[in-house]
């Protein structure tokens, strides 16, 4: 796992959630086995100098309020299943396209596709490059990077410079 | 003067978000439009005064650049400011695009700060009441 780039992720991650949701997570320790009962996770696929997919998975709680709050609608305002995969789509884009210059640097180029939305699944540790997971009041959210092939040498270094 | 804002973007909840935001902001407006595509936001200009557009760049249909080349073919809405909100982080194509498009790009996420900021500079007015 590479720690930097989890740094940049759980950096990115927090940043987000506050600009697109006024949400204040906290990056904790991944726990053994993520709650993904009441969960939902949205990855995109991205190509270019590097490929490879960027995942999110939240927590029910987290991604209601997510979306209420992008919404700008009541606490207690019914939001869709539509709304909600529409919110956590639009919120692992934002991620996706924050972190890719900061690991390849701000010139380099990438396409994006868009994202797929899936039940909860817990992140295949082996092949990730990647992960931050966030504490949200009671709820969670889990990111993580995992690269087609092995994460070139250079991405490490973009960060850490 | 409240300032008539189309906004263009495939996501519900993203126009949602900008509308709200713009609210934060100060800016005053006057009619809101939205459209999920490129060729929606040429039909809505088509009928509708508008004074600024908000537009992504990745939409189905037709992007947001198809959009900004058709604005700019047309005399009636070539002069319309346009401000990009996309999460585009290539350096080499926000320039392009700004150089060659005459747009102000926003990165998301965004702060009512930023947007604030950039309908001044693309306007030469926030628009606010204040």
């Amino acid at each position: 796992m590479n720690e930097a780039i989890s740094e940049v992720l759980a950096k990115l991650g927090v940043d987000s959630l506050e600009k697109l949701a006024f949400m204040f997570p906290f990056p904790e320790s991944p726990p053994p086995d993520l709650e993904l009962e009441n969960s939902l996770g949205s990855s995109v696929n991205f190509t270019g100098p590097y490929s490879g997919t960027l995942t999110m998975i939240l927590s029910d709680d987290v991604l209601r309020e997510l979306t209420v709050n992008m919404l700008g609608v009541d606490e207690d305002e019914e939001v869709t299943p539509e709304q909600l995969n529409d919110a956590i789509g639009e919120a692992v884009n934002i991620i996706c396209g924050n972190v890719l210059p900061l690991i390849a640097g701000k010139e380099a180029i990438f396409n994006i596709q868009a994202p797929e939305i899936f039940p909860g699944r817990e992140p295949d540790e082996k092949s990730l490059t990647a992960r931050a997971y966030l504490s949200i009041d009671e709820g969670w959210c889990d990111i993580s990077l995992a690269f087609q092939g092995a994460a070139p040498e250079t991405a490490a270094e973009a960060v850490e410079e | 003067m409240a300032m008539n804002v189309l906004i263009v973007d495939d996501s519900s909840v993203m126009r949602s978000m900008i509308l709200k935001t713009l609210r934060m902001s100060g800016v005053s407006l006057g009619e809101v439009h939205n459209a999920g595509n490129g060729r929606e936001g040429l039909d809505i200009l088509d009928s509708n005064w508008i004074d600024l557009v908000f537009l992504d760049i990745n939409m189905p249909v037709m992007t947001g650049e198809e959009m900004i080349d058709e604005m700019r073919r047309n005399d009636l809405m070539k002069d319309t400011p346009v401000i990009v909100v996309s999460t585009e982080g290539s350096q080499t194509r926000i320039d392009q695009l700004m150089k060659h498009k005459a747009v102000k790009f926003i990165h998301k996420p965004f702060t009512p700060e930023v947007i604030r900021d950039a309908v001044l500079e693309v306007t030469g007015a926030s628009g606010s009441e204040d």
